[in-house]
């Protein structure tokens, strides 16, 4: 069998399979599903990732400093309690009348 | 896009711009790399490795260069997935040659003793073979794909053929009939 007959006996009795018709379709998805994964890998994905990272801190540091920690009515009572007590009725000034008599020894 | 590539070469080109070029280039060669594939694995898993093929173009599509055509580019890819492939199907691979070699005394179409007979090369030969006789490349044009002589081209795709048609002798075929 020479080269042309061989060719022919292969071309009448191939049968690759035809191409699936959303194939393109699922190439475009892998694509994009790839892309979304590789947002953040190579030198572009790490200045975005820097960028995100930097506005992300700037952000908690404004919350912080703007909105007041919430802290339960309770805990603001008893907060408030120890702060008279230090101030108001602190050892010293409330004993002083009492233990003058030390002076005078 | 090409318009746009000639009056500014060195503007940069939008990932919607490479991606509609990759379409073209797809729709132009994913004939060849559908059977370039087909040939060396003979099995149903080349729609998946097609799919793998442009998947991995389209990652280094940025990268690549117009020094080599694009046909050599992804043909140089296909083949790394499909040795990829059967690398990791070794075994499926031998079942599956057995399995044909079984079925072959009983009675198979003309289309099943082609893939069995291709199954039987060596992937060298099979390569040579497939580009040459079945995809219709010249030796020339296959020893660029393969990137190597055009000599070994021709001895490689010899051998392959005398060993196809022995094949197809000891199972009945005679000069195609």
């Amino acid at each position: 069998m020479d080269d042309r007959e061989l060719k022919n006996l292969l071309k009448n009795n191939s049968k690759v399979p035809c191409r699936q018709s959303d194939e393109w379709s699922k190439i475009l998805t892998k694509i994009e599903s790839d892309q979304s994964l590789s947002l953040f890998r190579g030198w572009e994905g790490f200045k975005k990732a820097s960028i995100a990272f930097t506005t992300f801190a700037m952000l908690s540091v404004i919350i912080f400093h703007t909105i007041k920690p919430l802290r339960p009515k309770q805990e603001i009572a008893k907060l408030d309690e120890i702060d008279t007590f230090l101030t108001a009725y602190s050892y010293f000034s409330e004993s002083e009348g009492e233990y003058s008599w030390v002076e005078g020894l | 896009m090409r318009i746009k590539k000639i009056l500014f070469p060195f503007a940069e080109v939008t990932q919607d711009e490479l991606l509609l070029l990759f379409k073209e280039k797809y729709s132009e060669e994913q004939g060849f790399v559908r059977s370039s594939i087909y040939w060396m694995v003979n099995s149903s898993d080349v729609d998946d490795l097609v799919q793998d093929t442009f998947l991995k173009a389209w990652k280094n599509f940025k990268r690549f260069e117009a020094k080599s055509s694009f046909r050599t580019w992804i043909y140089r890819i296909a083949m790394n997935v499909t040795y990829d492939f059967l690398k990791k199907n070794k075994e499926k691979m031998k079942e599956f040659s057995e399995e044909y070699s079984e079925s072959v005394a009983v009675d198979l179409e003309m289309s099943d003793l082609i893939s069995k007979g291709l199954m039987q090369l060596s992937l060298d030969h099979r390569e040579a073979f497939s580009l040459h006789y079945q995809v219709g490349l010249t030796y020339s044009e296959a020893a660029k794909l393969l990137n190597i002589p055009e000599g070994t081209v021709k001895s490689r795709a010899s051998k392959a053929k005398i060993n196809f048609l022995k094949f197809l002798k000891e199972n009945g075929v005679n000069d195609g009939r």
